[in-house]
């Protein structure tokens, strides 16, 4: 997949956190960046539980390798 | 407090992925010392191409590749085509063969039928007497036109006894045909002008699935079958390569050619496939990469096989801009300098993305490339629409899809 997060994306979301001010429809767009941000969050924690999951594949692994 | 600390890790993902695609350009800019320790050698280079229906297309794909020159041979593997494919093909004659698969065998995707081109070769003597170290695989779509050089690029690569596969560069040989086509193509180059030159020095190059060069040696010492039936097998081969210890290159200097899709929804069609195919590997891959790839190499594979999850997750901020963009121009709330700095945080990529593009499509003027370059930031945004149908018809089970039809 030849797909990378597109900058233009990404920049807009500076742009509706340094609008002006804070209108009920700015309140709405700053909601949707919130669930956004939330995802953003369980993606972190997926990531470190891979992480931790590498860490403990690689300790067996070793273990395995010392014990034969 | 709720909302805040949703936009601040917004912002973080923006960090993360500004940091990284400035990485990877930065990296990308890096000279690669590429060793050569099998000088002399002559290698046996053949080209796998499969077909199904391909009869608009493969009598050209073919002229180039006879062309090539160097020891060849091109076996086209036709997927029990119902068109005229297997006249063409055999009209062709030279160092081009044809193996026709039959029913119940055929049609069982493109993974399927090269590992079934590769077993007809073994099994036909073609190979007899050539070291799998010394005999190259290339896979070619039936549309794909090789540069006529690619092989002399292509070779040196191979006189590094650790590189199991080479992928060189994608580009569209119809990109004068409209504007669609010409992001396309800027989307290939750019794809691989930075992040696989960049990958060179990570160790994570990808493979695609036109113009993939390997090793027999490499794709024997694979426990399964090389070509997966996943929706993206290039993916999946070369992360397979990468854990079984090879390295993969990227040679930009030379390209192949394939038809762009020319309209829209053929076009959001295509890349939602990729992207259920991606889904689709991201399952697979993980634990192979957890337990068998080191270091960079992994965090980048694993960054990389993310990609979905990221881009779904900032496909919600269009949204939220546009009803605050619209909102605060009604209430004329923004000035011009908003808006000058609103251009240049989003249009000014567009200068890296023009020239990145004119370094390898010089008959493109600069100011041009400049213009493509703001068009490409929009035609990003294909790709939303593409993952979110991709994501439907993975979570309702559809797992097939029919092939991009050639014009």
């Amino acid at each position: 997949m030849y797909a990378k997060l597109p900058f233009g994306t990404l920049f807009v979301l500076l742009g509706v956190a340094s609008m002006p001010d804070a209108s009920p429809p700015v309140q709405v767009a700053r909601i949707l960046l919130a669930l956004a941000g939330a995802g953003f969050g369980l993606y972190l924690i997926f990531s470190l539980g891979v992480l931790i999951a590498r860490f403990r594949l690689r300790d067996l692994e070793s273990r395995e390798r010392r014990a034969l | 407090m709720i909302i805040a600390v949703g936009v601040g890790l917004s912002l973080a993902m923006i960090a993360m992925a500004i940091g990284y695609n400035g990485g990877m350009f930065l990296l990308s800019r890096h000279a690669y010392k590429q060793k050569n320790d099998q000088v002399g050698r002559s290698r046996f280079y053949v080209f796998l191409v499969a077909c199904l229906n391909e009869e608009k297309v493969i009598r050209a794909s073919l002229d180039r590749l006879s062309d090539v020159p160097g020891d060849t041979l091109v076996l086209v593997i036709d997927d029990a085509s119902d068109d005229g494919t297997a006249e063409i093909v055999r009209e062709a004659g030279g160092d081009v063969r044809l193996y026709r698969r039959a029913f119940p065998e055929a049609r069982k995707g493109k993974g399927a039928a090269l590992n079934a081109g590769l077993a007809h070769l073994r099994a036909c003597g073609l190979l007899d007497g050539h070291d799998a170290d010394d005999v190259i695989i290339c896979v070619v779509d039936a549309d794909g036109r090789l540069d006529r050089h690619a092989v002399l690029e292509v070779d040196p690569y191979f006189g590094d006894p650790r590189v199991g596969a080479v992928q060189i560069g994608v580009r569209m040989y119809n990109r004068g045909l409209g504007l669609l086509a010409r992001l396309q193509d800027m989307e290939f180059v750019v794809y691989g002008e930075i992040f696989q030159n960049a990958r060179r020095h990570l160790g994570s190059v990808g493979m695609g699935g036109n113009g993939q060069f390997m090793r027999l040696s490499a794709l024997e010492s694979l426990p399964e079958d090389p070509w997966s039936d996943c929706l993206t097998e290039d993916l999946d081969l070369g992360v397979r390569l990468i854990a079984a210890g090879w390295t993969n290159a990227f040679c930009g200097s030379a390209a192949v050619s394939q038809q762009a899709v020319l309209t829209l929804g053929r076009l959001v069609r295509q890349r939602s496939r990729w992207f259920q195919g991606h889904m689709q590997a991201a399952r697979k891959l993980y634990p192979l990469i957890l337990r068998e790839i080191d270091g960079r190499a992994a965090a980048d594979l694993l960054y990389h096989l993310s990609s979905p999850v990221l881009l779904l997750l900032t496909s919600l901020l269009p949204v939220g801009f546009v009803i605050a963009f619209a909102d605060s121009v009604w209430r004329g709330a923004l000035g011009p300098l908003w808006f000058a700095w609103f251009y240049a945080v989003t249009f000014g990529i567009a200068n890296v993305y023009g020239h990145v593009y004119r370094q390898r499509e010089k008959a493109v003027g600069r100011l041009r490339a400049l213009l493509i370059g703001h068009v490409y930031i929009l035609y990003g945004y294909i790709w939303f629409l593409s993952g979110w149908w991709a994501l439907w018809r993975y979570m309702s089970g559809e797992q097939g899809w029919l092939k991009t039809a050639r014009t």
